[in-house]
C-alpha cells in the first residue's frame, strides 16, 4: 500500500500584522499635520483630516483620493464624510476615520451608523470610554442593531464598568438567545468577574451554538484550566487550535459595507484565501482573477490559482498561471512546487519532478517539496534515491508523518525491517484519520519481522480505530491480515 | 491673626506636600563621551526583505576578568555585501575604569564574518571565563576565549555553526550535568545567497502601504537544541529531546528559568506571528511544549502576537517567575503572573498595555532600576517599516521613545517614561537590549542597539541611593558562573527570588552577575539553590558591594 502525497499545495496565509489597535501617545508634528483631529465642540465638527496618499499602494491612492475629494467638495454632508471614514477604516486608519465620522454625526444626528462606526473605531484605538458614548448614541438611534448591543457591552468591560457590561450582555442574550457572540461576550464577563461557574456555562452555550467559535474555546478552556480540570482545558484548546480565528458569522451589514470598499487587489486576494480556506473554490478563483486584473503582477495570486485550478480540475489554466508564475519571478519556490503537486494529483510524476526539484534548488529545506519528490521517486521504482528524499524531509521536519510512513513502507519492501520500524512507529501521533492506516502498516511490518505479540497488538488497535472512523475497506484489509497472522500462529 | 496664620499653614502645607515627590533615577545616554564609535548596519534603507529590518543585539560581559563589564555589539551587513564577502563586523569594547571604552575587537579577533543579527554569552567549556556565541544569517559562530585577551572562533569544532537564521540563544544547564547547553531561536528559512523573500501580496501589505513581506507566508525555521558533550563539543539533541516545533514558527526572543520551581531549568521562547512556547523540562533529558494551557501562548483572546523580547523574574517577590513579553504595535507587552505553573495575563490590569501599545517593542528587561527592591520594566522600542519616517500613517512613527514602568509593589506598573531622563525619550528605532552594572555603582544601566546607527549606552543616575548587592557566582560542582542558581534574599519583609542568566530579552546578553536593590536595608540574608543542587546560606551580609559567591564543597 502506497501512501498518498496527501500534501496540499502551500498557500500563502493571508493575514497580515495585527490591526491599527491604539493611540499613540504623542503625535510628531508632522502627524499633527497630516491628521489634525480636534475634539468637536457642539458648535463645530472636527477638520476633515489630511491624508498622505503618497504612501498608498496606488489601487489604494486612487480609490481614497477619489473619495475624499468629494468630501473636500462637499464637506458639509453627512454621507460624504462618512464614506471617507469608512473608507479609511476599511484601510486601517482608524485615527483618520475617527474625525470623518465625528463629521457625518455632526451633520446628520439622527444616522446611527456614524454613531456605530465611530464607537467601532473608537474600540479600536482604545478609547474604550468614549466608544461607550458613540455607542450608546448609536443605540438610543436603533435599540435593534445587535452588533451594536455586542459591542457596547465589550466596550463597557474594556472600559472597566464591568457591572454595567454585564446588565447590557445579559438583556442581549435574554433576547437572543441563539446569539453564540452574546453568549461568549456574557462568559467573558463572567470570566472577568471570577465567577467560574456562570462563565462555564455562558461560554459553553456559545460553543454549542456555533462548535467553530474559536475564541470561546479558547476562553472556556482558560477556565476550566483555573478550576484545575486539565482535561477539558486541553479538550477546547485542541478546538480552539483548529478554528482559532473563525467567529460565527456576524450579521452586521454596516461591517458588511466597509469590508466590501476593501477593492485593492490584495484586498481581493486575501478574500479569496479566506474562500477558498472555506472550500468555496470557485468563489476563491473568482477574487484571485479579480486582483490580478487589478494587479498583473500580483504573482502570489498567481501561484494560489495553480493550486485552486489544480483542484477545480482545470489543468490548463492551472499551467497557465504556473508559467505566469515564472514570468514574473523565476525564484519563488512556490510556483514550481504547486505546479508539481497539480502534476502528481494528475498522476504525471515523471513530469513532476523537474519542478519539485527547482523548488528545491530554491529553497533545499522545502519539506513538503523533499516529500512529494521522495513519493514520485518512489512511485517511479527509484527507491534509492526516494529514500534519500524521504530522509532528507524527515531531517528537515523530524516530525513528517508523510515521509516516516513511506520511507518506512519502502524500507519494508527491501527487507529492512528494524529500520522500517523505527519510521513507522514515528506515525503513531498525532491522532487522526491516518491513524488507523499507519497502524496496520506497523502491524504488518511486524508481522514481516516474526514479532507476533505486537503484529496483533497493533492490527488489533489499527481495526478498531478503523471501526471507529468507519474506514471499512481498511477494516477488510486489516481482518485479513489478522487472519493470516492467526494462521501463523496455529503452525508450529 | 488666626486666620492669616491658618492661611499661611495651608500654603506651607501644599507647597510642603508638592516638595514631597521622591525624584526617579535617571537615564543619560553616555555612548558618545564613552567612546562607543560603533553603527549597526542592516541592509537597505528601505528594508525590503525583513531579515533587514530585525536589528541586532549587543552583550555585557566581563572577558577579561578585570571586574568591569565590557560590551560587545554584533552587527548586520547588506545582502550585497554578504554577497561578495564583505563584512562589516562585530565590535568589542573594553572598559577603561573610568567610564570609557577602547575598541579591542581586532585584538581579541572577535570580528566576526556574515550578517550577525543576535549575541549569547556563557562559559560553555568551564574554564572560567566566559565564552561569546554569536547568532546570524546562515552562520554562528562560537568564539572561545583563550584567557588571554583574545578568542578563537571554534564553530566548526564545537557543532554550533548553525546554518539557519538564528536569532536569539539562551545556555542552560537543561540536563543537570554540570554544563551549560544551548537552545538556539530561528527564524525563517532563507539562504541570503538564493532565494529572495519578496512576493506581492497581503502579506506584504501593512494599512495599505506595500512593504517587505512576512513573516507569515514565508517558511519558518526550527529551532534548535544543542547538549554540552563536555568536551568542547555539542550535540543537536532537538529531536532527542522533544523540543522539535509541529509547525516552524518565527523564533526570536529566548529565556530560561525554573517557571514551575521544580529545580529543573525551562525555556521560553517568543515566536514571531505564531504562538510562543514554554517548553517544560520533563527532567528525563525532554521537554514538553505547554505553553497553551500554562496561559503565555497567545493573548489573552487567543490572538496570536508578534512575540519579540522576553524576560523571566519575580516581579511580584511571590517566589514564582512571572514573564514579560514585548509584541508589535498596537498589541501590548504581556505581563504573564506566575500562579504556581500556571500564568495569567495581567497586562491591562497592571498597566503595561496603554503605554506600550503605541510601539513596536523590542528588547525588554525586568529590572530594579531604583533599588527598591521590586522589579521594574524596561522596553526597548522602534518600528519596522521605515516609510513611517517620512509620514507616519495614523500616527505611528519610525523611531519612538524607550518605555519605563515602575514597579508600585501591588500589582500594578506606573508609566514614568517621561520622568526618567533622556536616555528614556530618547527616540530612536532600537532592537537589541541588555543591562547590568556598567560603572558597578550597585543600579542597573542599559545597552541598547539602534538600527542604523550608534547605540545607547543608559547610564542609570540615581538608582544607586537606596542599597544594593551584587552576588558574583562561582560554580564548583556545577557551571562556573552559576547559571541557573536560585538565590533569594531576605531583608526584613522584603524577599527577593533571582535566578542566575544572561540570557533574555532579544538578541542580547546580560550582566551575568545578580544584582538585588535593598530599599532602606542594611544588612541582607542570602540562600543560593546551585544547580548542583548543593545549597548555601550567608546570614546578615553587608549591603552595597560586589560579593563573591563560591559554591560550597560537598559535605560528607
Amino acid at each position: 500500500m502506497l501512501g498518498s502525497p496527501g500534501v496540499q499545495p502551500k498557500t500563502i496565509m493571508a493575514s497580515s500584522r495585527q490591526p491599527f489597535v491604539g493611540k499613540p501617545r504623542t503625535l510628531s508634528l508632522f502627524a499633527l499635520l497630516a491628521f489634525s483631529i480636534p475634539t468637536a465642540s457642539a458648535e463645530s465638527p472636527p477638520q476633515l483630516p489630511k491624508v498622505n496618499l503618497e504612501l498608498f499602494q496606488n489601487s489604494v491612492r486612487q480609490q481614497i483620493s477619489d473619495v475624499y475629494e468629494t468630501a473636500v467638495r462637499n464637506p458639509n454632508h453627512a454621507d460624504t464624510n462618512g464614506r471617507l471614514g469608512m473608507l479609511l477604516y476599511a484601510y486601517e486608519q482608524y485615527e483618520a476615520a475617527e474625525p470623518c465620522f465625528e463629521r457625518a454625526m455632526f451633520f446628520a444626528p439622527p444616522d446611527y451608523r456614524w454613531p456605530y462606526y465611530l464607537g467601532r473605531t473608537r474600540s479600536i484605538l482604545r478609547e474604550h470610554g468614549q466608544a461607550v458614548t458613540a455607542l450608546e448614541a448609536a443605540l438610543q438611534l436603533n435599540p435593534g442593531y445587535l452588533p451594536a448591543r455586542l459591542k457596547l457591552g465589550e466596550a463597557l468591560l474594556d472600559a472597566g464598568d464591568a457591572e454595567k457590561a454585564g446588565k447590557a450582555l445579559q438583556a442581549v442574550v435574554t433576547e437572543y438567545p441563539g446569539s453564540a457572540a452574546a453568549h461568549y461576550g456574557l462568559g467573558r464577563y463572567f470570566t472577568h468577574r471570577r465567577e467560574p461557574d456562570r462563565a462555564v456555562a455562558h461560554l459553553q452555550k456559545a460553543c454549542e451554538l456555533f462548535p467553530g467559535f474559536g475564541a470561546a474555546h479558547f476562553a472556556l478552556a482558560r477556565v476550566y484550566r483555573d478550576q484545575g480540570d486539565y482535561q477539558k482545558a486541553q479538550a477546547h484548546l485542541l478546538l480552539y487550535q483548529k478554528d482559532k480565528l473563525t467567529w460565527p458569522p456576524a450579521e452586521d451589514p454596516l461591517l458588511a459595507s466597509i469590508q466590501e470598499l476593501k477593492t485593492g487587489a490584495n484586498a481581493r486576494l486575501r478574500k479569496g484565501v479566506l474562500l477558498a480556506e472555506s472550500g468555496q473554490l470557485e468563489a476563491a478563483v473568482d477574487e484571485h482573477e479579480a486582483a490580478l486584473a487589478a494587479d498583473q503582477g500580483l504573482v502570489q495570486a498567481h501561484i494560489h490559482l495553480i493550486a485552486l485550478y489544480g483542484r477545480l480540475g482545470n489543468a490548463a489554466k492551472a499551467e497557465e498561471h504556473y508559467r505566469s508564475a515564472v514570468r514574473i519571478n523565476p525564484n519563488l519556490s512556490e510556483s514550481h512546487y504547486n505546479f508539481a503537486v497539480l502534476l502528481i494529483q494528475q498522476e504525471r510524476y515523471r513530469e513532476a519532478e523537474e519542478p519539485l526539484r527547482a523548488a528545491l534548488k530554491l529553497n533545499p529545506t522545502h519539506a513538503l517539496a523533499l516529500t512529494n519528490l521522495g513519493y514520485v521517486l518512489m512511485v517511479g521504482g527509484r527507491l534509492d534515491e526516494a529514500i534519500e528524499s524521504y530522509r532528507a524531509a524527515i531531517t528537515v521536519q523530524p516530525r513528517n508523518r508523510t515521509a516516516h510512513f513511506n520511507l518506512g513502507r519502502i524500507l519494508v519492501q527491501q527487507g529492512r525491517l528494524q529500520e522500517a520500524i523505527a519510521h513507522l512507529l514515528e506515525t503513531r501521533t498525532p491522532e487522526d484519520a491516518d491513524t488507523p492506516r499507519y497502524l496496520h502498516a506497523i502491524g504488518a511490518a511486524y508481522a514481516r519481522a516474526g514479532d507476533r505479540t505486537l503484529a496483533r497488538n497493533y492490527l488489533e488497535e489499527a481495526r478498531l480505530k478503523a471501526l471507529q472512523l468507519k474506514q471499512t475497506d481498511l477494516v477488510s484489509s486489516i481482518d485479513k491480515d489478522l487472519q493470516t497472522l492467526q494462521k501463523l500462529v496455529r503452525q508450529p | 491673626m488666626n486666620r492669616y496664620f491658618l492661611a499661611t499653614l495651608l500654603v506651607l502645607v501644599s507647597l510642603g506636600s508638592t516638595t514631597e515627590t521622591p525624584s526617579l533615577p535617571r537615564f543619560v545616554d553616555v555612548a558618545a563621551s564613552a567612546g562607543i564609535r560603533f553603527k549597526h548596519v542592516s541592509g537597505d534603507a528601505k528594508k525590503n526583505y525583513i531579515f533587514e529590518a530585525k536589528g541586532g543585539g549587543v552583550a555585557l560581559l566581563d572577558y577579561d576578568l578585570d571586574g568591569l563589564l565590557d560590551i560587545y555589539f554584533v552587527n548586520g551587513s547588506t545582502i550585497d555585501d554578504v554577497q561578495k564577502g564583505r563584512d562589516h563586523g562585530n565590535a568589542l569594547y573594553r572598559a577603561n575604569g573610568d567610564g570609557t571604552y577602547s575598541d579591542v575587537t581586532q585584538k581579541a579577533g572577535v570580528r566576526g564574518k556574515g550578517w550577525a543579527m543576535g549575541c549569547s554569552v556563557a562559559d560553555y567549556d568551564n574554564d572560567g571565563d566566559p565564552d561569546i556565541y554569536v547568532l546570524g544569517l546562515n552562520r554562528n559562530i562560537l568564539f572561545r576565549n583563550n584567557r588571554d585577551g583574545t578568542f578563537s572562533d571554534v564553530s566548526e569544532e564545537s557543532g554550533l555553526k548553525g546554518g539557519r537564521w538564528s536569532t536569539s540563544a539562551a545556555f542552560t544547564d537543561y540536563d543537570r550535568d554540570g554544563d551549560l547547553d544551548v537552545y538556539v531561536a530561528n527564524n525563517i528559512d532563507v539562504d541570503i545567497h538564493r532565494s529572495p523573500l519578496v512576493f506581492r501580496g497581503p502579506d506584504c501589505d501593512y494599512r495599505g502601504v506595500r512593504v517587505m513581506c512576512g513573516p507569515r507566508g514565508l517558511p519558518g525555521a526550527q529551532d534548535s537544541l544543542y547538549q554540552n558533550n563536555g568536551d568542547g563539543t555539542f550535540t543537536d539533541v532537538t529531536v532527542k529531546a522533544g523540543v522539535v516545533e509541529p509547525q516552524a514558527c518565527y523564533g526570536l526572543g529566548v529565556a530560561t528559568g525554573d517557571y514551575n520551581n521544580d529545580g529543573w531549568p525551562d525555556i521560553y521562547v517568543a515566536n514571531d506571528s505564531t504562538p510562543s512556547y514554554l517548553w517544560e523540562n520533563q527532567k528525563d533529558g525532554t521537554f514538553r511544549e505547554v505553553g497553551l494551557l500554562a496561559g503565555v501562548a497567545v493573548s489573552e483572546d487567543g490572538m496570536e502576537q508578534a512575540g519579540m523580547g522576553i524576560d523571566l523574574a519575580d516581579y511580584d517577590n511571590d517566589g514564582w517567575l512571572d514573564i514579560t513579553k514585548s509584541n508589535f504595535s498596537f498589541d501590548h507587552s504581556n505581563l504573564y503572573r506566575n500562579e504556581k505553573g500556571m500564568f495569567d495575563d495581567r497586562s491591562k490590569d497592571a498597566g503595561l498595555a496603554g503605554p506600550s501599545m503605541p510601539y513596536v517593542c523590542w528588547g525588554t528587561r525586568f529590572i530594579d532600576y531604583d533599588n527598591d527592591g521590586w522589579k521594574d520594566i524596561l522596553i526597548a522600542t522602534g518600528h519596522v517599516y521605515p516609510h513611517l519616517i517620512a509620514a507616519p500613517a495614523g500616527g505611528e512613527k519610525y523611531y519612538s521613545p524607550r518605555v519605563l514602568l515602575k514597579n508600585l509593589r501591588n500589582g500594578h506598573f506606573e508609566d514614568v517614561s517621561d520622568r526618567s531622563g533622556p536616555g528614556i525619550k530618547q527616540e530612536k528605532s532600537s532592537r537589541g537590549m541588555a543591562t547590568g552594572d556598567l560603572d558597578n555603582d550597585g543600579d542597573l544601566d542599559a545597552v541598547i542597539v539602534n538600527m542604523d546607527d550608534h547605540p545607547s549606552v543608559l547610564r542609570n543616575d540615581g538608582g544607586n541611593t537606596r542599597n544594593w548587592l551584587i552576588v558574583r557566582l562561582r560554580g564548583i560542582a556545577g557551571n562556573r558562573f552559576g547559571v541557573g542558581a536560585r538565590l533569594t534574599a531576605r531583608a526584613g519583609a522584603l524577599v527577593q527570588t533571582v535566578e542566575a542568566t544572561t540570557s533574555s530579552s532579544i538578541f542580547s546578553a546580560n550582566d551575568s552577575r545578580v544584582h538585588f536593590g535593598l530599599g532602606s536595608a542594611t544588612r541582607v540574608d542570602l540562600e543560593i539553590s546551585w544547580p548542583s543542587g548543593r545549597s548555601q546560606s550567608l546570614r546578615s551580609v553587608d549591603v552595597n558591594r560586589i560579593l563573591d559567591i563560591q559554591e560550597p564543597e560537598q559535605t560528607r
